[in-house]
C-alpha cells in the first residue's frame, strides 16, 4: 500500500472517531441540561425560570418531560440549550473587560437578566 | 376580619418569619402581612433577639442611582421583573424570590450585600409609583434603574463607563495591600517557618540589612 492510500484510508476513520466523540459530548450536555432544567423547575418554578430565562409554557413543557422523552430529545447531533447573549458586540465587550476594579460578573449577570424571555416558537 | 382562618394565619406568620430572616423592617412586615403590629414586634424579638429598629425608612430615590447601589438594584430589579412577568407569583413572593437570587449572586462573587430586602421592597414601590424607570444602556443593552423622565437616548451605564473613582474605596485598597503582603510572604524561602514567630535568627536578607541600617541611623 502506498503512503498516499494509507493516508486516505486512515483519515476517514480518524474523522469518524473524532465526530462520534463530539456527538457523545453533545448528547451528554443535552442530557445534563434537560435534567438540570427539570430539577431547577421542580425545586422552585419561578426561580428556575429566572435562572434559565425561559417562558412559562416552555417551563411547563420541560418540567413535564418523562425520562424516556428527555433521552430521546438529548440523542441528537444538535445542542438543545442556546447561548443567551445574542449580540456579539455585547459579548465581546463583556469578555474583555480588563479593568481590575470594575467587576465584570454583575455586568454579565445584569445583561443576561435583562434579556427577553425565550419562547416556545 | 371577623372569621379569621387559622390556616391563613399560619401562612401569614410563615411569610413574616421568612421576611424577618431576610432582614425586613417592621414597616415592610406591616404592609405585606395581615398581622398586627404587636404580634409582629413579638415575632421579631423572638427571631432576632432584639427589638426592631425604629425610625423611618429611607425615602430618597437618589440612593438607587449612585454607582454601586445602582448596579445592585438594577440586577435585582431585572430579576424581579422577569419573575413578576413570567413566574406567576404575587408581588411580595416575587420580591422574596428575586432577592434570594440576588443574594446568591452577590455571595457567589464574594461581594458585599449592598441592597437590603427593605431597600429592594422600597425600590419596587418607587417603580410602582412611577418615580423610577428602567433605561437601556446603549452599549451593553442591559437595563438600569434611573430617575423617571431622565432622557433615555444615548444612555451609558455605570459599568460600561465607570466614574473615575468607582470601586476605589478604602476597603478595596486595603485588600490589595493585604494581598500584596501575602504574596511577599509566599516568596520567602519555605525552609524558615515564619521569621516573626520563631526566635532563631533568620538569615540576613538585603531588606533586613537595610532595615537594620535604618534603625542604626535612628
Amino acid at each position: 500500500m502506498s503512503e498516499a492510500t494509507q493516508r486516505l484510508v486512515a483519515t476517514p476513520g480518524k474523522v469518524m472517531s473524532h465526530s462520534s466523540e463530539t456527538l457523545d459530548e453533545i448528547q451528554e450536555v443535552n442530557q445534563s441540561y434537560l435534567l438540570l432544567a427539570q430539577r431547577l423547575l421542580r425545586e422552585d418554578r419561578a426561580t428556575g425560570m429566572a435562572r434559565m430565562g425561559v417562558s412559562a409554557p416552555l417551563a411547563d413543557l420541560l418540567a413535564d418531560l418523562t425520562l424516556a422523552q428527555t433521552g430521546k430529545l438529548a440523542a441528537s447531533n444538535q445542542l438543545l440549550c442556546r447561548f443567551r447573549f445574542d449580540d456579539h458586540a455585547v459579548l465581546s465587550m463583556l469578555a474583555d473587560k480588563a479593568d481590575a476594579h470594575v467587576p465584570a460578573h454583575p455586568h454579565a449577570a445584569l445583561v443576561t437578566a435583562s434579556q427577553p424571555v425565550q419562547q416556545t416558537a | 376580619m371577623a372569621a379569621k382562618s387559622v390556616v391563613g394565619e399560619v401562612r401569614e406568620i410563615t411569610r413574616a418569619i421568612e421576611l424577618i430572616e431576610l432582614g425586613a423592617r417592621l414597616q415592610l412586615l406591616e404592609a405585606e402581612t395581615g398581622l398586627s403590629r404587636d404580634r409582629l414586634i413579638r415575632l421579631y424579638k423572638e427571631l432576632k433577639g432584639v427589638s426592631p429598629p425604629k425610625g423611618m425608612l429611607p425615602f430618597s430615590t437618589d440612593w438607587f442611582t449612585t454607582w454601586q447601589p445602582n448596579i445592585h438594584s438594577s440586577l435585582f430589579y431585572n430579576i424581579y421583573l422577569f419573575i413578576k412577568q413570567h413566574g406567576g407569583c404575587d408581588a411580595i413572593q416575587s420580591i422574596v424570590k428575586s432577592y434570594r437570587l440576588y443574594l446568591e449572586h452577590v455571595r457567589l462573587q464574594g461581594d458585599e450585600v449592598v441592597l437590603s430586602l427593605t431597600r429592594a421592597w422600597t425600590l419596587v414601590r418607587f417603580f410602582d409609583s412611577g418615580m423610577l424607570q428602567m433605561t437601556r444602556c446603549s452599549r451593553c443593552s442591559g437595563h438600569f434603574v434611573a430617575h423617571a423622565h431622565d432622557p433615555r437616548a444615548g444612555f451609558v451605564c455605570g459599568l460600561c463607563q465607570p466614574p473615575s473613582r468607582a470601586g476605589k474605596t478604602r476597603k478595596a485598597s486595603e485588600q490589595v495591600r493585604a494581598e500584596a503582603l501575602h504574596a511577599l510572604d509566599n516568596m520567602l524561602p519555605p525552609a524558615q517557618p515564619s521569621p516573626r514567630q520563631t526566635d532563631t535568627p533568620a538569615p540576613v536578607t538585603p531588606a533586613r540589612r537595610r532595615s537594620r541600617a535604618a534603625s542604626a541611623a535612628l
